[in-house]
């Protein structure tokens, strides 16, 4: 954006809030509120290739004033422009030179939350993949590209949110779970795990993908309207979002969103078809990302009217979202995370100030490998870990670290004493080593596909585990199938 | 009819066992000097053999009929044999024997000469390929591994669990973990001494081998005799790898020699490589053509994305590396003329 | 005199010294008979023993030496070794005048105790006949091959030079030597305890085995301490009967190795032997590098495990887990940039 326009753009922030009680109509306002970004827009669709135009330049010849330097020019062609970063960040889910395992079972709707599984290896269904494709839950740094197709192993840690789901389904209740453990410890496929399981179970999954996403001023903001204090609209990220959520719970076998008709009347900026259903809805927030966020409210408002399936909402990498955001605002002071609308909304299901009347689990996975500092959310955890399992034995807030009160008061829940009743609303589920049985359930499943070339006894499956520093999934991996080979 | 006599073969396929726990026994004082004469293993061929030598001792008695002995040597081993009631021909016998050809009558020579002429043209008398050497069997290592586990042993006095079978397995050394062909190439992709680096690239090589497609072999270009099917390449990287390599390395080098042909001239000398020494060659050849490459995706994997589809190339047999292969092959062909050998005495 | 015709002389004497009555041929070097010739005087050639002679036959009253007076020689074929002329007497055929004159030639001339005495290097051709002689003595007796023969460490040639004072030559040095490890091979159950103790002349003062250091044992919790170090680090690694958890300055095995290879060698002294399953270790480890650290908790590892299991020591040493890995960091050098570096070199 060239300077004047960014300076117009700030005057006209600063103004807003005068400008708004003569403000006639909210459509008309946002049709002239001038949206800013600092980069382009990330959700956009990649530029497909046209034909006859020479987009792959041609090196340019340079002048080579060094003497005796006959360098060869290269003057091949050139990757177009975001092929390799595409390459880098493609998502391959199976590999054609593995082996097929015979043994290998797929989730099913009936028994996927039955505590049977535990330490069995469990494929997940071709529907399922792509929808978790859809909500982007498959990350690059997993191993999917090595097997034949994706499967996780059903380890103590997914039958206990197994287990959260199931309440949260027969009793209607909002369960919200954070999921902490040491590096490379499974916490992002766990919460792939809980995805595919309410997928499965055919609930309404809304996933965030990356919180850092949200909030690295990648995406352009707005203020929203009648919002004290300010809050904060992003309509790209909201529109794609949208999009996300159509196209990961309206699959063919399951069109669910095309089932429900619209039964409140939302207020909208644009004219919605009388008799409408949810997709009609989402399809207009993603077609006019103006109004993705009023789209977004309408919807939710939709989904938690009664008799409608429970609700998954996840986010990944939640450290980010706990703390003060990359967007300024008028005043050129950060925004809070808290203040972003997307954000607000899942942190007020997580905190408990709203809950989801047909039931549903609210999952936020930390990370250990690009996390921020943020003291609350590290304390928190480790409060609840503590409390797990010494309840007398809880640490100590370190006085001289730097408080976050808005982050604090969000996770309280955490530090309240356990209750007596069998699934607190706010927990901690420790992600930590597998078991041993465990261990030789998923090496038996490498061994099969025929990445792991050796004899699985009880000797080997404790020396891999002994090296993967006490049964750490992600370094056993690692040990047994990525590093020797 | 299968090959009658095909002793050589024979010997190559007995297969090699390890000796186990014997081999640390400490040596007998004395040692049986190795008898000149054959023995039968077998005390039922005793009869069989002809008497014609009056010493009742079995080792001084003479061989049987060359093919009796064949068959018998078939028998053993399981596989099918001359068929006894038959005979042999002749021309079977003396085959390879240049001493006995030349006693043929003129009709089998001829007949030989029109068997010898009907090869392939253009197919070599020699072979270019490497075989390695020392690899016990002879064959190539295909990377199997036993499923048996080794039997346990009784506990020994200072000792709480099973003794572990000594000798060791090849890769039980702290140095010497990896498998000796990836360690070469892990240390010659190392550069400025990073070798933790070299080892995940090394890794990110042997993923990409197993994730690519199967292989196409070009007839053209043929990889070491017993490689196994190209569909079996992906699962064992290693090999993968390995085939790769010893397909393409040299089996000599051109030392120029100065001042050898006169006048200042250097004289080219092929010189033959050892089995490191081959490889090495082969790996550089194949990481040179691999850093020409263009980088198809950003980040670390760059560079194991090119080294990995080099050797694929490789094993497609559209690499560079084979032209370099053949050049250097002809010209050692070419300068085998000035190889002095040391003169007899 | 020729050096030849004094060796032939000296011969001479040496056949006329064994025709004597008194079998010389058969006594040691170290043990002159003393008793058979209580007048002759000997000069020895090694300190000590002209000590043992001064002490234990004191020269009541030394008289100068002087010229020989004038003999009487009754037989004319005495005179061929004018020379050595009290030795000549006693080839001699006989007869009482002869021995009296012997007798009296005793009394007279000087006889050095060793036949080398007039030698360049006496000690060592005393030594060098010495060993033969022992060798002739059990050459017929049973020998073992070297490998299983008890390990010595013997003399260097420095050593034995400044022992003897005289300048061996090394060739000659290890001839002798040679005798002395076959003498070695001799089967031990049968080897005479003269040779035994004739054998320690020629070995060192420290032998390979003397210092035992004192097995570790088990403390009362059963587990067993091992200390390992490589480069500048030091690791100590206290190892339990257990289920194979792995501690690390209280972290586990892959948070505190990042690498999988520095994991690995960590614990490669189970790993080789199979026993990861069947131990817990805790181990603390400082100093150095990551490099360092895991190579000294694999020393650590090793030595803990031995104390569990003694007979594990091949097993071990095949894994390459028992010897210290001596390398360290050359220092630095004034004049040089580095270690070994120099600064490149200017004009003027």
């Amino acid at each position: 954006m060239p300077p004047p326009t960014c300076l117009r753009s700030f005057s006209q922030l600063s103004l807003d809030s005068a400008a708004r009680a003569s403000m006639a109509s909210r459509a008309r306002a946002h049709a002239q509120m001038a949206c800013f970004s600092t980069s382009a827009a990330r959700y956009a669709n990649p530029v497909s290739k046209k034909k006859g135009m020479a987009q792959t330049k041609k090196g340019n010849k340079t002048l080579n004033v060094k003497k005796g330097r006959n360098t060869v020019q290269d003057t091949g062609k050139r990757p177009a422009q975001g092929e390799r970063k595409a390459a880098r960040k493609r998502i391959v889910l199976t590999n054609d030179n593995a082996l097929e395992v015979a043994t290998l079972k797929d989730m099913t709707k009936a028994d996927v939350l039955s505590e049977a599984n535990q330490g069995r290896v469990l494929g997940i269904p071709e529907a399922t993949v792509d929808a978790l494709r859809a909500v982007e839950a498959f990350k690059t740094t997993q191993g999917w590209s090595l097997f034949r197709r994706p499967a996780t192993l059903m380890r103590k840690e997914t039958i206990e949110l197994a287990k959260v789901m199931k309440a949260a389904e027969d009793d209607k209740k909002t369960l919200r779970r954070v999921l902490s453990g040491e590096r490379l410890s499974g916490k992002s496929t766990l919460l792939l795990q809980g995805l595919s399981m309410a997928f499965v179970r055919q609930w309404i999954v809304i996933n965030l993908p990356e919180a850092q996403d949200i909030i690295n001023a990648h995406t352009e903001y707005a203020p929203l309207p009648d919002s004290q204090p300010t809050q904060y609209t992003q309509e790209t990220y909201t529109a794609s979002l949208l999009s996300q959520i159509l196209k990961a719970n309206n699959t063919a076998e399951n069109p669910m969103l095309e089932k429900i008709k619209v039964t409140t009347s939302p207020a909208l900026p644009l004219a919605l078809p009388a008799d409408a259903t949810l997709k009609q809805l989402i399809e207009l927030g993603i077609v006019n990302p103006e109004a993705s966020w009023p789209v977004f409210v309408a919807l939710w408002q939709e989904l938690t009217q009664p008799g409608r399936p429970p609700i998954m909402l996840a986010v990944d990498g939640t450290a980010h979202m706990m703390k003060e955001s990359d967007y300024l605002n008028a005043e050129v002071k950060p925004i809070h995370s808290f203040d972003l609308t997307i954000i607000r909304h899942f942190i007020d299901h997580l905190s408990g100030a709203k809950s989801l009347p047909n039931g549903g689990v609210i999952l936020a996975a930390t990370s250990q490998s690009n996390a921020p500092s943020t003291p609350a959310l590290d304390f928190s955890v480790q409060v609840a870990e503590a409390r797990q399992v010494d309840p007398s034995k809880t640490p100590r807030w370190n006085p001289y670290k730097n408080i976050d009160p808005r982050v604090m008061e969000a996770l309280k829940d955490l530090h309240s004493p356990t209750a007596k009743e069998q699934l607190k609303p706010l927990d901690v589920i420790k992600v930590g080593g597998l078991s041993k049985d465990e261990a030789r359930s998923i090496m038996e499943y490498y061994a099969e596909s025929g990445m792991l070339r050796a004899k699985i006894d009880d000797g080997f499956v404790t020396e891999k585990w002994s090296l993967a520093g006490m049964g750490n999934i992600g370094e056993l991996e690692r040990a047994s199938v990525r590093l020797r080979i | 009819m299968p090959p009658r006599l095909n002793v050589l073969s024979l010997a190559r396929a007995i297969p090699y066992r390890p000796k186990g726990q014997a081999q640390w026994l400490s040596r007998p004082a004395a040692r049986l000097a190795p008898t000149q004469t054959r023995t039968y293993s077998d005390a039922k061929d005793e009869d069989k053999v002809p008497a014609a030598d009056r010493s009742k001792r079995i080792d001084a008695k003479p061989l049987g009929h060359v093919s009796e002995e064949a068959s018998a040597m078939a028998d053993i081993t399981g596989g099918e044999g001359p068929d006894l009631s038959q005979g042999t021909p002749v021309q079977d016998i003396v085959r390879g024997d240049k001493k006995a050809e030349e006693k043929l009558p003129k009709v089998m020579k001829e007949q030989l000469k029109s068997n010898a002429s009907s090869a392939p043209k253009g197919s070599r008398s020699y072979s270019t390929s490497t075989t390695p050497i020392g690899g016990g069997s002879g064959a190539f290592d295909m990377g199997l591994m036993s499923m048996t586990s080794p039997p346990a042993e009784a506990v020994a006095p200072g000792l709480k669990f099973e003794m572990p079978v000594l000798p060791l397995p090849k890769d039980g050394h702290l140095k010497h973990r990896y498998d000796p062909v990836v360690d070469q190439v892990t240390n010659l992709l190392m550069r400025h001494g990073m070798k933790s680096v070299a080892q995940r690239n090394m890794a990110l090589i042997l993923q990409q081998l197993r994730t690519a497609s199967v292989p196409t072999i070009n007839p053209q270009r043929p990889l070491l005799p017993g490689a196994p099917p190209p569909s079996h390449l992906p699962l064992n990287p290693v090999l993968y790898l390995t085939l790769a390599i010893d397909s393409v390395s040299p089996l000599l080098r051109i030392r120029n020699m100065k001042g050898a042909a006169g006048g200042g001239v250097a004289l080219p000398i092929p010189v033959p490589l050892g089995q490191r020494q081959r490889r090495r060659t082969a790996i550089q050849w194949i990481l040179g053509a691999a850093s020409k490459r263009k980088t198809n995706t950003s980040g670390k994997t760059g560079y194991a994305q090119r080294v990995a589809s080099e050797i694929i190339s490789v094993i497609e047999g559209r690499s560079s590396v084979w032209d370099r292969r053949n050049m250097v092959h002809k010209a050692g062909i070419s300068a085998r003329a000035n190889i002095v050998l040391p003169r007899k005495r | 005199m020729a050096r030849g015709e004094l060796s032939r002389t000296l011969w001479s004497a040496a056949e006329g010294l064994r025709s004597a009555p008194r079998p010389q041929c058969t006594r040691t070097m170290r043990l002159p008979y003393r008793s058979l010739q209580p007048a002759a005087r000997f000069i020895s050639t090694t300190p000590s023993r002209s000590a043992e002679l001064i002490k234990e036959t004191p020269e009541p009253t030394p008289e100068p030496f002087t010229a020989a007076p004038e003999f009487q020689f009754e037989g004319e074929e005495d005179i061929e070794d004018g020379d050595m002329g009290p030795r000549g007497g006693k080839r001699s055929k006989g007869g009482n005048s002869q021995q009296s004159n012997n007798q009296l030639l005793r009394t007279l001339r000087v006889i050095p105790a060793s036949r080398s005495y007039f030698s360049a290097k006496p000690t060592f051709n005393d030594d060098y006949l010495h060993v033969s002689a022992l060798l002739r003595s059990v050459a017929t007796l049973p020998t073992i091959s070297s490998t299983e023969a008890p390990r010595v460490a013997w003399k260097t040639i420095d050593q034995y030079r400044i022992m003897t004072n005289e300048p061996v030559k090394t060739q000659r040095f290890h001839k002798m030597m040679h005798i002395v490890k076959r003498l070695n091979l001799v089967h031990p159950s049968l080897m005479p305890e003269h040779i035994k103790i004739a054998m320690r002349r020629f070995m060192k003062d420290s032998q390979p085995g003397d210092v035992v250091p004192e097995p570790q044992v088990l403390d009362q919790w059963g587990r067993a301490r091992g200390v390992g170090r490589r480069k500048t680090s030091s690791a100590v690694v206290w190892l339990v009967e257990g289920e194979g958890e792995v501690l690390v300055n209280g972290k586990s095995l892959s948070q505190f190795f990042g690498r999988l290879h520095h994991r690995e060698s960590a614990v490669w002294a189970l790993k080789a032997t199979q026993r990861l399953d069947k131990y817990n270790m805790f181990g603390l480890v400082q100093g150095g590098g990551s490099t360092g650290q895991a190579e000294a908790l694999t020393l650590a590892v090793a030595k803990a495990l031995l104390v569990h299991e003694p007979a594990l020591k091949p097993a071990l040493r095949r894994a390459g887990c028992v010897t210290r890995d001596p390398r360290k960091v050359e220092r630095k050098k004034t004049g040089h940039v580095k270690a070994r570096k120099m600064p490149t070199w200017v004009k003027r």
